[in-house]
């Protein structure tokens, strides 16, 4: 008797799967891993995780931030409003652990990117960001979904980021996350490239 | 635990029933014989328990024919004595009011010839005057021609002589029968009858048959009282009545039932799969139906009072009824309110 209502209760949960993507559609890249560095305006923020021989390094840090059960816009202004009152906080999955993942992207997929071919680059960050979810069951509250792009490694990454580290930042707009089944795009409420400053608010948030 | 809670709940409900604190006696008919089946049946609150009405006595052995034959062979003998001796403890009063006019006939003829042939002429007299009063016809059996006259000149003199009136009270309905006559009249019943000893006899259902000899003018009224039918006779006459073709259990068929079974209460069945039924209280009819056999003597005694009918809330059905409408009002708000949990996984 109880095993079939197990299986009842087990026959009614929904199963839903959400996509991230790093941009506007599957094959684009937000501005916020785009930045130029304000010490250097020509360099880029992706920079500081350069190798040798061309590629690049980076950890992706993703985090669920519980927005206090309110549901505010997706402006930056919204979200920091919503926020004031500290009631906005980083949600650790069911391990206690952040989604981190150091990611490396050869040379080839690099240069194909400057010439504004992301798709290697965007295939190669994927593909290993694919091996582990970055959370099995979301919670069931408005949350924002942000991702952090650091050079630091993932076991030194800790609540704060190294603003002098950082590689981009993107997030998304605020979500209950079980209403949705399907991909959710994460950017940079920025409108140029000189967005540094935007990447550390990003990061720090909230 | 939902299950056994509603189960409980039932036999809570049904045992709240009212029930008689001790199980109450009923008799059990089923056209006329025992019922194995009903034996086994258990009606809550009801003793059941099968009757059986008494047979149909058997008639005495036929003797009359025999005594009469011995009577002949006397007189024939030319022993006059002996004759009237056997004619005389043929009682012809009780031969008339069993309606056995012609051996009624027969003997009274015969002692009128013996005393004729024994030299008692006033004795003749009055066995002849006595065959006309009763209205008898001189039987085909001979005997002495002279004794002959003596009969034919009684039912002559009896012919001319006026009539006179005749009363017969009693049990109001009973059938009256004059002289060994079938069914005359029924009380109360005024009768025309010529002068002399009549045997007056009556009957009715219930009743045990009585009868009298009255000698008219002498008696201007007779009451015929009657004895309640003991159980042999009620069944006898209960079975009669239904050789006549009348109901079972009407108001008289149902009192013949309760005097053939001495039984207060009586539940009278008949049919086969679907049964029709007679609940008898203290021999008048207290509730009829058809049904199927327990449950049908159980809406009996319920319509019949016996047993108090239980409240809607007593009755199983209703507490099924609540359940079943509990359980479609809970799965109505379960299917409205129920969200199913959503388990939501983020990735690249």
């Amino acid at each position: 008797m109880r095993t079939l209502l197990l299986l009842a209760f087990a026959g009614c949960q929904q199963a839903h799967s959400i996509t991230l993507q790093l941009g506007p559609t599957e094959d684009t890249l937000t501005a916020g891993f785009g930045c130029f560095q304000d010490a250097d305006p020509a360099k880029l923020l992706a920079q500081r995780g350069l190798q040798q021989g061309g590629g690049l390094k980076f950890s992706i840090v993703v985090d669920v931030i519980s927005l206090g059960g309110r549901l505010p816009g997706c402006r930056g202004e919204e979200l920091a409003a919503a926020c004031d009152d500290g009631a906005c906080t980083i949600v650790p999955r069911s391990d206690g652990t952040r989604f981190c993942h150091e990611v490396l992207v050869d040379a080839t997929a690099v240069t194909a990117a400057l010439r504004d071919d992301l798709v290697p680059l965007l295939d190669s960050i994927r593909t290993q960001l694919r091996v582990e979810a970055v959370t099995l069951d979301a919670p069931d509250e408005p949350v924002l979904l942000r991702a952090v792009a650091t050079t630091e490694p993932c076991d030194a990454v800790t609540a704060a980021f190294d603003p002098q580290d950082l590689v981009g930042c993107a997030y998304s707009c605020p979500a209950q996350l079980d209403d949705i089944d399907g991909p959710i795009a994460l950017s940079l409420d920025t409108l140029t490239r000189e967005c540094e400053r935007e990447v550390k608010a990003c990061a720090a948030f909230p | 635990m939902h299950a056994r809670t509603i189960v409980a709940l039932v036999l809570a409900g049904t045992a709240c029933a009212p029930m008689p604190k001790h199980p109450i006696a009923v008799s059990v008919i089923v056209d006329g014989e025992p019922s194995p089946a009903l034996a086994s049946t258990s009606v809550p609150g009801l003793a059941l328990h099968d009757v059986a009405l008494a047979p149909e006595p058997i008639p005495p052995a036929q003797t009359i024919t025999s005594e009469l034959a011995l009577a002949r062979k006397a007189y024939a003998a030319g022993d006059a004595d002996r004759c009237r001796t056997q004619i005389a403890a043929l009682q012809i009063s009780a031969l008339l009011a069993a309606g056995n006019r012609n051996a009624a006939a027969r003997a009274l003829a015969l002692d009128t010839a013996c005393a004729y042939q024994g030299l008692a002429r006033d004795d003749a007299d009055r066995a002849a005057a006595r065959l006309a009063a009763f209205g008898l016809d001189l039987p085909a059996d001979a005997v002495a021609r002279e004794a002959e006259d003596l009969i034919v000149a009684a039912i002559e003199r009896l012919g001319a002589a006026p009539r006179a009136k005749l009363v017969v009270t009693g049990e109001v309905g009973a059938r009256v029968a004059l002289d060994g006559r079938p069914a005359t009249c029924v009380v109360p019943c005024p009768l025309d009858v010529t002068p002399g000893d009549h045997v007056i006899a009556v009957e009715a259902d219930g009743f045990e048959p009585a009868w009298k000899v009255v000698r008219v003018p002498d008696v201007a009224a007779v009451a015929v009282p009657q004895s309640a039918a003991t159980p042999v006779r009620a069944s006898s006459q209960w079975r009669a009545r239904l050789g006549r073709g009348l109901a079972a259990t009407d108001a008289t068929g149902a009192s013949l039932l309760a005097l053939a079974t001495r039984e207060p209460r009586i539940v009278y069945l008949r049919g086969g799969e679907q049964v029709t039924g007679t609940l008898i209280v203290d021999g008048k009819v207290r509730a009829s139906g058809s049904g199927r056999g327990p449950q049908l003597v159980r809406e009996l005694a319920y319509d019949a009072g016996l047993l108090a009918r239980p409240r809607t809330w007593q009755r199983p059905w209703f507490w099924i009824a609540v359940a079943g409408a509990t359980a479609i009002v809970a799965g109505g708000v379960v299917y409205v309110t129920y969200e199913p949990e959503i388990q939501t996984m983020v990735g690249f």
